[in-house]
């Protein structure tokens, strides 16, 4: 393999990000709407495994319409989606666009500035954070897998260990590796 | 802030898991070996936040083996650390290691790319040739 371009690690990882969040997903659906819309108390960021797949789903938003410098941002909210289920199809539509989004970015996009307005983190004299595009990028996947620990905390819980889904086992599974 | 060249990203990246490894540490320093040691529930792939901590050490370490084209022997865990003082204190040896790789020059005896105003390829900077 000759240089690895920051274009080719970004699509890979984001090809990795909706890997992981669809096979969590996958083994969420099939513990039914009762158990993924349970409380599982205050230790997690979000308390139901629910909530935590529509926090991804919605930072994911947020942070495309600040890629792409759309204002005023629209938030989604776990209230928007009566159930789990519920979440698959828009989510689905939303990850064509961000795939595209990263698969047609150019080196020259990679420097450019993005701004964010961030409810937890607020900047201290209020106004916006600016980050080049790049890092925002990098930042949104590294918060999905941050979420997803706790999910993956979350269904062990209330059935078992879920599938692996460390960077790692992506590739392991592309060389035959079954689980 | 590093570069996006993707060499720099992965400097970037490593700065941040330093950071964040320390700042969560920190924290769980302050709550006291004793409470580093509870068991706080099977849920988590390690029960007590002492294993959890000496996990990522362990990981680091058998990966930076792995890089650096090097035997690797067992996955360290829990049990390889008395106290968390002891995991940091190793844990410091282990990240000036890993951050020489990741950032330091690059002498190889294989071939000559060890400037940086002529860096050899990704690939081959993360395998010391």
């Amino acid at each position: 393999m000759g240089d690895v371009t920051t274009l080719e690690m970004m699509r890979g990882l984001y090809e990795y990000h909706r890997w992981a969040n669809r096979r969590l997903f996958d083994v969420a659906i099939g513990l039914g709407d009762d158990v993924t819309a349970r409380d599982l108390g205050k230790s997690f960021s979000f308390p139901t495994i629910k909530a935590m797949f529509t926090h991804i789903y919605g930072a994911d938003f947020l942070w495309f319409q600040c890629w792409k410098a759309i204002t005023p941002v629209r938030r989604l909210r776990d209230g928007d989606f009566p159930t789990l289920a519920a979440v698959r199809a828009p989510w689905d539509e939303f990850e064509k666009e961000q795939a595209m989004f990263i698969d047609t970015l150019t080196p020259a996009d990679l420097g450019r500035a993005v701004e964010f307005v961030s409810v937890a983190y607020p900047r201290p004299d209020g106004g916006a954070y600016q980050l080049p595009l790049w890092s925002a990028l990098q930042h949104v996947a590294n918060h999905g897998t941050h979420h997803r620990s706790e999910i993956a905390t979350m269904i062990t819980m209330v059935s078992g260990s879920p599938p692996g889904t460390d960077l790692a086992v992506r590739y392991f599974r592309a060389q035959g590796f079954p689980g | 802030m590093a570069d996006s060249s993707s060499v720099g990203l992965l400097r970037g990246l490593y700065d941040y898991h330093w950071w964040a490894n320390h700042r969560l540490f920190g924290t769980v320093r302050a709550l006291g070996e004793e409470t580093a040691r509870r068991e706080v529930g099977k849920q988590f792939s390690f029960p007590t936040l002492k294993g959890m901590f000496a996990h990522l050490y362990g990981a680091d370490f058998i990966w930076l083996s792995r890089w650096q084209g090097v035997p690797t022997g067992r996955l360290m865990g829990d049990g390889d650390f008395a106290t968390l003082a002891e995991l940091r204190s190793r844990w410091d040896r282990l990240e000036a290691e890993q951050k020489a790789f990741v950032e330091g020059p690059r002498p190889c005896g294989r071939c000559s790319s060890t400037s940086r105003t002529t860096p050899p390829t990704t690939a081959a900077r993360l395998r010391r040739c």
